[in-house]
């Protein structure tokens, strides 16, 4: 594709998602409604999914960078190289762990979604079944895919070991069981009532019943896989990750802040002007106005002073401020909308060329 | 050249380590020691109260808590989201937690679930359970965009799908009933970052339905939430730690049997480091005019 194009490319789909946005935004739509022709309240939630996987793809981009501009680094020894390394370790493992936590995440929900599926295939049974006969069908489907459940859960008896340690009420495990024994009666109970009755309309409460205790299964499951999936490696490793190393580390970073402003005030602050004199007089009374040494120690009428300050001060000035930078975003906005501002595409070409002419 | 000297000369030349070990006692010896004063109160936090004990707990509506914080935001937010999740947990009031910021992940699960443990030993005979009392719905990306998506749709049960924790909506007792924007009936957004309230507030709402909008916000970012408070965008406030911690007050006359939470202590800590600050501006402000009044009255030494 010729770079002209390209640039045309972008700018129509910049145009064309521009405009969606805008009238979505502006045009009162009702539900299920065409406007000007279009289906807009249809297709908003597909609009906002692909957006979702734009920026998903973001993130893929943004991996492909790091590993250019860091993987460059480690492989020539530049300098900060360790650093460098530091970085790609650190997003390598957590990534791995984020993963495996993931996978094993997903097994555990499989392990007791089923029983929700199958609680709507009960409803659905007796809703859409036009006959007996049919509704037999499902329900022996139905008891074939418990059976295999079932068996399954005897081969995999590691399932339910822990849980079974629980110190407190009912164990877990044993409530499961309970539980599942529960259902194959009243499905062998309703199978039986389904095979004598005319219709199934005298047979809907057991349709429901059966359909809640499958939830109720679904639920005991949940428990015991919780309980298990407590000892899992990766989660642990994931847990180490985020509440050992992310949320202190970040935490930290945050806090410093703390010490930099006691500096900065200290040697930057200084009253040289009256404007200066009245901001910092300003400051002094909404800091002791906040703090409770303020109306302990100095006067009970300082948070008042203070929300005084805020509300008739503070706020109109804020306002005007938030106003100006309201309506710079928006010339921005619709400049970036008619691709009136360059292009980042553009640096990159222009540096492409320039490379290519030192080379020559 | 022989140097010029002053009166208060130290006061320039005070070592920057010395003022860093001022704050780091500042605020630690708050924290070990579990000094704490009673904060002031605010109009703003009372504002906030008053949204929560005006909801019924007949668990038809739910309230939605938008947690935008993320480790730089445990000093303050973390206190906020604290006691609004007590408010409503000891209210029986149905809350669901959800973020548009990533860093907010791991918060969602584990504030709740801490505040449940602390509230359980205070009143061992209640019990609030995951999924009836209160929901993960997790991190949502694409900002505003996700927050038109939950505005707009006519069943967020599609829209959202699943919880934090793979469940499915419909398998979520709490979420039986909630279907659309109007099924919300409190919101509650919890922030330090500029311009995140801004996006909740211009697209979560539809052509004749907004819910009623409480915030709570870093210190920092005050004045920002007061241009919404002002205008009665949002309803309550907290502004910074001291609103929480003026919240912790309400909450202790509401219900007399609850022990103290950390939100007191925080806001001592961080109001001695505060005066502190206006200390160390002081002293920094002294030093400047002893040097400029010398300067003054002295004549000039003549060059050497």
């Amino acid at each position: 594709m010729t770079p002209n194009l390209k640039k045309k490319l972008i700018a129509l789909v910049t145009f064309l998602g521009g405009l969606y946005f805008f009238l979505v935004y502006v045009i009162p739509i009702p539900d299920e409604q065409l406007v000007l022709g279009f289906p807009f309240s249809t297709v908003h939630e597909q609009m906002i999914f692909a957006v979702q996987v734009v920026g998903i793809m973001a993130i893929g981009l943004g991996l492909i960078n790091i590993f250019q501009v860091h993987g460059g680094r480690i492989l020539y020894l530049r300098k900060d190289w360790l650093n460098s390394a530091a970085l790609i370790a650190g997003l390598c493992i957590t990534m791995f762990v984020q993963v495996q936590d993931l996978i094993t995440t997903e097994r555990t929900v499989q392990a007791w979604k089923q029983f929700s599926l199958l609680s709507q295939f009960v409803s659905a049974i007796a809703e859409e079944s036009q006959s007996t006969s049919i509704a037999e069908t499902r329900l022996l489907a139905l008891d074939e895919k418990l059976q295999g459940i079932g068996r399954k859960l005897n081969q995999e008896r590691h399932l339910l070991s822990v849980a079974s340690h629980e110190a407190f009420g009912t164990p877990p495990a044993a409530a499961f069981k309970g539980d599942l024994e529960r259902v194959e009666v009243q499905l062998a109970s309703l199978l039986e009532a389904v095979r004598t009755a005319p219709d199934l309309q005298n047979l809907k409460p057991q349709f429901v019943e059966l359909s809640t205790q499958l939830r109720v299964v679904g639920s005991s499951a949940q428990k015991v896989v919780t309980i298990n999936s407590k000892g899992n490696t990766w989660k642990n490793l994931s847990r180490v990750i985020q509440e050992g190393f992310f949320v202190p580390l970040g935490a930290s970073m945050f806090a410093l802040l703390a010490f930099y402003i006691a500096g900065a005030a200290y040697r930057a602050f200084r009253v040289r002007t009256l404007e200066a004199g009245l901001m910092m007089l300003a400051a002094l009374i909404v800091i002791l106005g906040q703090i409770p040494q303020g109306a302990a120690y100095i006067s009970e009428d300082l948070p008042g002073i203070r929300k005084w300050l805020l509300d008739n001060i503070s706020t109109p000035a804020f306002r005007a401020i938030s106003f100006g930078a309201a309506i710079a975003g928006l010339a921005m906005a619709v400049r970036m909308w008619l691709s009136l501002e360059r292009s980042p595409l553009e640096v990159d070409e222009k540096s492409t060329r320039d490379m290519r002419s030192a080379k020559e | 050249m022989s140097q010029r000297r002053y009166a208060l000369d130290f006061l320039d030349r005070l070592d920057q380590r010395i003022i860093y070990l001022f704050v780091a006692l500042a605020v630690g010896i708050p924290l070990i020691s579990g000094y704490s004063l009673p904060p002031t109160r605010m109009s703003t936090a009372q504002a906030f109260f008053d949204q929560i004990e005006k909801l019924s707990s007949t668990k038809d509506k739910l309230v939605l808590i938008s947690a935008d914080w993320g480790p730089g935001g445990v000093a303050e937010n973390r206190p906020q989201t604290e006691v609004a999740v007590e408010h409503l947990l000891r209210r029986r009031i149905p809350f669901a937690m959800i973020s548009t910021y990533a860093l907010a992940t791991p918060f969602l699960e584990s504030v709740p679930r801490e505040v449940i443990a602390r509230i359980e030993l205070e009143e061992p005979q209640q019990k609030w359970t995951y999924g009836v009392d209160w929901v993960n719905l997790g991190y949502r990306p694409n900002g505003f965009l996700m927050i038109q998506g939950l505005a707009k749709s006519q069943d967020l049960h599609k829209v959202l799908e699943v919880d934090a924790n793979g469940l499915q909506m419909g398998d979520i007792p709490l979420m039986a009933k909630v279907r659309t924007i109007r099924d919300v009936g409190l919101f509650i957004q919890i922030t330090g970052l500029v311009g995140v309230l801004n996006s909740w507030i211009q697209y979560f709402q539809t052509q004749d339905y907004r819910p009623p909008f409480v915030h709570g916000c870093t210190s920092i970012t005050i004045p920002e939430a007061y241009n919404f408070f002002a205008s009665s965008q949002i309803v309550g406030l907290f502004e910074g730690v001291a609103g929480a911690a003026s919240y912790e007050l309400l909450l202790n006359s509401a219900f007399p049997n609850r022990k103290p939470g950390e939100a007191v202590r925080n806001n001592t800590s961080i109001a001695v480091a505060q005066m502190l600050i206006i200390a160390l501006i002081i002293l920094g402000n002294v030093g400047s005019m002893t040097r400029w009044l010398t300067d003054r009255l002295r004549p000039s030494e003549p060059l050497s």
